[in-house]
């Protein structure tokens, strides 16, 4: 353990004790508790912000340090799409499932 | 055999995937980096789909291969860069669900699938009829918030594949 002083306003302290005595626990357990879920929701709001600005989901994770389940119900709640470019996914369905069919390939060329 | 990433073999398990894939490729397989990302970090916080994962790696039908060599410097998550690099190593197909990491797979001539090609891919073997792939088409465009252009694209491959 070691420790940590910040300087804050006494509204911000007044607040803590109040919150420590209603749940009868000393102030440092409830600085502890609040900077902990503190903590948590930053790595989501940073893998959230790295994934909209085109970061893989693996990348997001792997900087972040969120866990991918949360990460995933978040972007779902928050209505944030799947990464997605037409030509990027007509050069992968090409090159995949269309690679031997030309039917595919003419269909596809001609979607814009 | 085929690779999957963490993603993918979340939605995979979400839209009941597993069996048809492990039908369609008998090995599913994933890395460590996997199998943390998906069940060791979320243990005992009550994500039921992940304790389902990790009924499907005890019962063998979901298996683990750690990769040799890792390809370096490919800007991607450790997890993808991993089932990348075994999918290149053994010589195999990887589901890759991220635009991104598809892109550099491509790149890197490996056989590549997303959860939307393993759908196409049972609806073109008739696995699945129209209908079926068009529900999990869109149960899948529910869970991941799916461009209305990509659910299009889908649907119109759907319909010209069957």
């Amino acid at each position: 353990m070691t420790s940590l002083s910040i300087r804050t306003e006494k509204k911000i302290i007044d607040e803590l004790d109040r919150l420590a005595s209603l749940r009868q626990v000393d102030r440092t357990t409830i600085v502890k508790r609040i900077l902990e879920r503190g903590i948590d929701e930053e790595k989501l709001e940073l893998a959230i912000y790295l994934y909209t600005k085109g970061e893989s989901i693996g990348r997001t994770l792997d900087v972040s340090q969120c866990n991918i389940w949360e990460l995933l119900d978040e972007l779902k709640k928050r209505g944030i799409t799947k990464h997605f470019d037409l030509e990027d996914a007509k050069e992968i369905i090409l090159s995949t499932i269309g690679k031997n069919d030309s039917t595919l390939q003419d269909k596809l060329n001609e979607l814009k | 055999m085929i690779k999957v990433d963490s993603s993918s073999l979340i939605y995979a398990i979400k839209l009941n995937l597993i069996e048809y894939i492990k039908n369609l490729y008998n090995e599913i397989i994933i890395s460590p980096i996997v199998k943390k990302e998906v069940i060791d970090n979320v243990k005992d916080k009550g994500y039921s789909d992940a304790i389902i994962a990790e009924q499907f790696l005890e019962q063998g039908i979901i298996k683990i291969h750690h990769s040799k060599t890792i390809i370096k410097n490919l800007n991607l998550g450790t997890g993808e860069i991993e089932i990348i690099s075994l999918a290149k190593e053994e010589d195999c197909p990887c589901i890759l669900d991220d635009i991104k990491a598809q892109k550099i797979g491509i790149k890197l001539n490996v056989n590549l699938k997303s959860i939307l090609l393993i759908l196409l891919e049972l609806l073109k073997k008739k696995i699945i009829a129209l209908k079926q792939y068009n529900q999990l088409l869109e149960k899948y465009a529910r869970i991941v918030n799916l461009s209305q252009i990509e659910l299009w694209l889908y649907k119109k491959l759907g319909d010209l594949i069957q």
